[in-house]
């Protein structure tokens, strides 16, 4: 029942709207937060990348691989490595555009030796991706995340009004008590993350309005929002092939010098050929995504038998999609140098958990009050332990799966997600078992455990990988180590301080 | 960035210190209405300076960024500064 006054009325609304959809929620908002490394931890999860240094010349010597292999082709593609990753590709296809893909041969490459190599089969951290964004379930998934974070920026602002104490004491935290220092910790965070949270709940509604409201797109473009985008994009036509047979350049210096002059040097991640045999054939060099919040790539277009230089388009989109544009890169943070994407991680980190402390104490403020434990209270306490420690127990089991299931193994990625599933479901079987109380500890004990013991693991299974990382000072893979580290200490301070309070 | 980032907290040390309770805490008296109003625009100052830093510094988004991302950090040391002193209290 909706109170009267208007701040009860938002502690109403707070309560609720966070009860309601806070389990997923969490698992959006922890996913979400690992996708800020989505790169580093696909690095570590196909260690065979390797650590080394790239080979100062390897456009050249890639160009060089799709001469031999690419004969005839319609399209090639070499994606470089650069800070973040050391994946580095060529392909070639029989058609352009969209569906070069099926038509793909795909051939990774050593970054030091240009040999031809096989990292193992994962879909690594594009996974926890996929559940940020679709919770697996594709449109439908992605209609239920946008209802996720509509009901999330509810919860956010009526959540000031529910926590004004906080505002008054300009954050002043207790920790006598546990409910008095979920709640203080809650607010706390709750007021650091603000305006992330507003922005990354705000880009992702945003984001996805082309698969929540369709209608009038579809109504006015019979492609919908692809056919949208298009007609409302600064872009150049696709090339049309002129039937001219010429050949495609073998020396990239001089396009790389023009490059260096617009962008700098380095700053190259993907070159793509569009009809490369063709007097009509096309380079286009993209950047990567630095120094602009926008999720555009810039690109410059030369000419893929002479290296000319092409004429450019008009950088400038339409308003609207330069806002989207923005939106998106802000949500996906693709831009963020070193130092602002650990303080995003953070800022996720700190979101996760104001989620997980406000379903807690959802039920420590209300058992603080009964003597004998609802059936409500009970299902919420259920679903506390299978997805506040369930899903990062889940987590830690892709980790190991990853390790432990070995790399030529067929479908391993199937496999990984196999283990994945499994210890979820096994954690939920068991929270659901017996007494409510008291399921907390031995499992966040057992996450402390496995998350300290992962690195070793590392070192155990296969050393070279990790020594590799430490004598090429691979700060991606070694950060990656750091984070199960950290995570393990986060599970032990939790697990000792609920073993001090007798609680939980 | 350092400096913006240290203008910012000591913008924020100094509006908290414009709080009563705070003030007691750390001076052992009662805050004045002059140290009040002084505590107050230094600190709203301060916070202003660190803007006009950011604006010196390229590329100019990504420092905007930069400055709503410390600002939560800011916060949390500040709010720590002030529980781990009613805690030994």
């Amino acid at each position: 029942m909706v109170k009267s006054d208007f701040r009860r009325t938002m502690i109403w609304l707070h309560t609720y709207s966070s009860l309601v959809l806070g389990w997923l929620c969490f698992t959006v908002f922890l996913t979400g937060t690992l996708s800020f490394y989505n790169t580093e931890i696909t690095q570590w999860m196909q260690p065979e990348y390797g650590s080394k240094a790239s080979a100062p010349d390897h456009v050249n010597q890639a160009l060089a691989l799709l001469h031999v292999n690419g004969q005839d082709k319609k399209h090639w593609s070499i994606k470089l490595p650069f800070a973040r990753s050391n994946e580095f590709k060529i392909s070639m296809a029989d058609r352009t555009g969209r569906g070069s893909r099926r038509t793909r041969t795909v051939m990774v490459l050593d970054v030091d030796t240009l040999e031809s190599i096989t990292p193992r089969e994962t879909e690594g951290a594009d996974f926890f991706t996929d559940i940020h964004y679709t919770l697996l379930l594709d449109d439908v998934g992605k209609v239920i995340v946008v209802i996720v974070a509509m009901f999330m920026l509810v919860a956010l602002f009526s959540g000031i009004f529910t926590h004004r104490r906080f505002f008054k004491d300009f954050f002043t935290m207790r920790f006598k008590r546990l409910s008095q220092a979920l709640s203080d910790v809650h607010a706390v965070v709750g007021i650091i993350t603000l305006p992330f949270f507003s922005i990354i709940c705000f880009s992702g509604v945003v984001m996805n309005n082309d698969t929540v409201t369709p209608w009038s797109m579809e109504y006015h473009f019979d492609k919908g929002k692809r056919e949208l985008t298009s007609a409302i994009s600064a872009r150049l036509q696709d090339p049309k092939p002129s039937g001219i047979v010429a050949k495609p350049i073998t020396d990239f210096s001089v396009i790389v010098a023009v490059v260096n002059e617009h962008w700098g040097e380095g700053k190259i991640k993907e070159i793509l050929f569009t009809y490369p045999f063709d007097k009509a054939g096309v380079i286009s060099v993209i950047s990567l995504d630095e120094n602009t919040l926008t999720n555009k790539a810039k690109e410059l277009v030369f000419s893929a038998n002479s290296g000319e230089l092409l004429a450019s388009y008009d950088d400038n989109d339409n308003f609207s999609l330069a806002f989207e544009r923005v939106l998106t890169g802000l949500h996906e943070a693709e831009y963020a140098p070193v130092l602002m994407r650990f303080i995003l991680f953070l800022m996720g980190s700190a979101g996760t958990f104001l989620i997980a402390s406000g379903l807690i104490l959802w039920l420590t403020k209300r058992l603080e009050k009964v003597k004998n434990i609802h059936r409500g209270h009970a299902l919420v306490e259920r679903l506390n332990v299978s997805v506040l420690v369930g899903l990062p127990l889940a987590i830690m089991a892709y980790f190991y799966a990853n390790r432990l299931i070995p790399a030529q193994t067929e479908d391993r990625d199937i496999l990984e997600l196999v283990a994945f599933f499994s210890i979820w479901l096994t954690v939920i079987a068991y929270s659901n078992i017996g007494e409510t109380r008291g399921k907390y500890q031995p499992l966040l004990l057992i996450l402390a455990i496995g998350f300290f013991a992962l690195p070793i693991a590392d070192f155990l299974i296969d050393s070279r990988f990790i020594m590799q990382a430490l004598s090429h000072a691979n700060i991606n893979y070694l950060s990656v180590n750091l984070i199960f580290i950290t995570t393990g200490i986060l599970c032990t301070s939790i697990y000792r301080y609920l073993k001090g309070k007798q609680q939980c | 960035m350092l400096m913006m980032y240290v203008v910012q907290l000591i913008g924020l040390i100094s509006l908290s210190l414009a709080m009563h309770k705070h003030f007691k805490s750390f001076f052992k008296r009662v805050l004045s209405v002059r140290e009040d109003r002084m505590l107050t625009v230094t600190g709203w100052l301060f916070l202003a300076l660190s803007i006009v830093l950011l604006t010196e510094l390229s590329p100019r988004p990504l420092m905007i960024v930069y400055w709503t991302l410390l600002l939560g950090l800011n916060i949390v040391i500040v709010a720590g500064l002030h529980s781990v002193r009613n805690v030994k209290r």
